[in-house]
């Protein structure tokens, strides 16, 4: 049964106001158009594709932060408007760029703040967090303050945040992106293994195609808003490698 | 409840992670508390107060100060815990949370608030204990009056966030309704001391009611038959305010959702 179901999707940025002040052309900038695919239960999903191809928007509308303007999208079988804000109990999310721990606190601290914004069973929430912190190796960095993190540790704890309440789905966008490749393999292989014995679809934006090569079942490659191929990773490699190094090459 | 003790609980922890902070502001309550002790000595017995609130200028003041100093903190508290979540990157994941929007900005503005409150109190217990301020006090009528002006300022303060989750800057009609409030709502002069205009436009200002019923409750022992129309008019307040600041609130979520800028800072 699908997890993540996206329809038509479409979704476009109106101008920014008075931008003809600043000198900056006012056109509305689409940023999905028309995306439908699906993630089953317990699947890992590559989202691959340039920048500004449209897969952080896309994991943002997934996760109820963004409002699409056409199509629709359901998670754990709610709409992703109509269903708010219940559909976000069922979705974890480790966005890019996530600048959301309280650097004064501990990641312990900041994880049991947020299980207590997800409705984590009280007597569930330190067993958990342990359970977390073996599987990502992050054991030694629980009790010292956020602040005081690498960039690669503080993304441990952002995973940590997203999977602590067992969501049905797992939006990661670039999540391992400043671990070291040992480090992300690892911690790759554990969470998607976690991932798939709980029956976890996973739906993943990336910029590694190793990495896609080694855990996505399927693989969605968006160009410029639009699917410009999926299916295995084998079948959408062509595609995603002539897209890359059109991307890559000097204008 | 459990979120709510979850979010006292952080903003509690970050604080005692800046103790100079508790140290300056303690210093300045008691700067505070030393000025207008002084003050209240140079001006004596005003007419103004005549019968109204005991002639007292300094427990008049003192009571002024500590409800401005909370009703500060609600119309501005909200908008500035969304600008300081915005600037460290939290409102993301806290919208993210599956909580209504009105829930979230409430609790995340619920710490200082709580701060305020204590400030507030420390300030009544600190100038009658070592100034002398002369209190009266009708705990109910009292808390009943602080009760219905939390509400109907809590709904201000939705309005002020629902501003800089759009603007992402500081609400200027906000602070616009502090200064007014300062200047004709009576924390610092009771507004009869205004001209009939002045004095008119103060009646439109909530902290005029809530500055006068507990003015009225804590240095009078007014109850209540005496505070039932005060109560009456913050009712009325918070009829209006607060589904305008959940409408406000909506909009300005659907905004930032609609535009993609819910992550700008």
């Amino acid at each position: 049964m699908p997890q993540v179901e996206v329809v038509a999707l479409e979704k476009t940025y109106p101008p920014p106001p008075f931008a003809w002040l600043r000198g900056r052309r006012a056109r509305p900038r689409p940023a999905l158009r028309g995306l439908s695919f699906h993630v089953d239960a317990g699947e890992v999903v590559a989202l691959i594709g340039p920048n500004g191809a449209g897969k952080s928007t896309l994991l943002r509308i997934l996760c109820g932060l963004l409002l699409p303007e056409g199509g629709h999208a359901r998670v754990a079988g709610l709409d992703v408007v109509e269903g708010r804000p219940e559909v976000r109990r069922h979705v974890g999310a480790a966005l890019s760029d996530d600048r959301g721990l309280s650097p004064r606190l501990t990641p312990r601290q900041n994880l049991r703040f947020f299980a207590a914004l997800y409705d984590v069973p009280s007597h569930e929430v330190d067993p958990r967090i342990e359970e977390l912190a073996r599987m990502l190796e992050a054991q030694p960095l629980m009790d010292r303050e956020v602040r005081t993190l690498s960039s690669g540790e503080k993304a441990r704890v952002v995973l940590m945040r997203a999977m602590l309440h067992q969501p049905r789905v797992l939006l990661l966008d670039e999540v391992t992106r400043s671990l070291d490749p040992g480090a992300a393999r690892r911690v790759r292989t554990r969470v998607l293994g976690e991932a798939a014995a709980r029956g976890t679809a996973v739906l993943f934006a990336s910029h590694d195609l190793e990495e896609v090569r080694a855990v996505a079942a399927r693989v969605v490659l968006l160009d410029q808003g639009r699917i410009a191929a999926q299916g295995r990773y084998a079948d959408v490699h062509p595609a995603a490698q002539a897209l890359f190094a059109l991307a890559e090459a000097p204008a | 409840m459990r979120r709510l003790l979850a979010f006292l609980r952080r903003d509690l922890q970050v604080a005692t992670a800046y103790r100079l902070n508790a140290l300056l502001l303690a210093t300045g309550g008691l700067f505070t508390l030393t000025l207008f002790y002084f003050l209240a000595r140079a001006v004596g017995q005003p007419a103004a107060l005549q019968g109204r609130y005991g002639g007292d200028y300094y427990s008049f003041t003192l009571v002024g100060l500590a409800t401005a100093t909370l009703l500060r903190s609600l119309q501005r508290g909200f908008g500035e815990a969304v600008r300081a979540a915005q600037n460290d990157g939290s409102l993301e994941p806290l919208l993210a949370a599956p909580l209504p929007t009105v829930q979230v900005v409430t609790l995340m503005a619920a710490g200082p608030v709580a701060a305020s409150l204590v400030r507030a109190g420390i300030l009544l217990f600190a100038g009658t204990l070592l100034f002398g301020a002369r209190l009266s006090l009708n705990p109910l009528g009292f808390a009943v009056t602080l009760i219905l002006s939390v509400v109907s300022f809590g709904a201000l303060g939705l309005l002020s966030a629902a501003f800089v989750l759009v603007f992402k800057r500081g609400d200027p009609f906000a602070y616009a309704l502090d200064m007014a409030s300062y200047l004709f709502a009576g924390v610092l002069y009771p507004p009869d001391v205004l001209p009939p205009t002045l004095h008119a436009l103060a009646r439109l200002l909530p902290a005029t009611h809530a500055l006068h019923g507990l003015r009225a409750a804590a240095l009078k022992g007014a109850g209540i038959p005496e505070l039932l129309s005060t109560w009456g008019v913050l009712l009325a307040f918070s009829a209006v305010l607060w589904p305008l600041a959940a409408f406000a609130l909506a909009a300005a979520r659907r905004h930032v959702e609609r535009t993609g800028t819910l992550p700008h800072s």
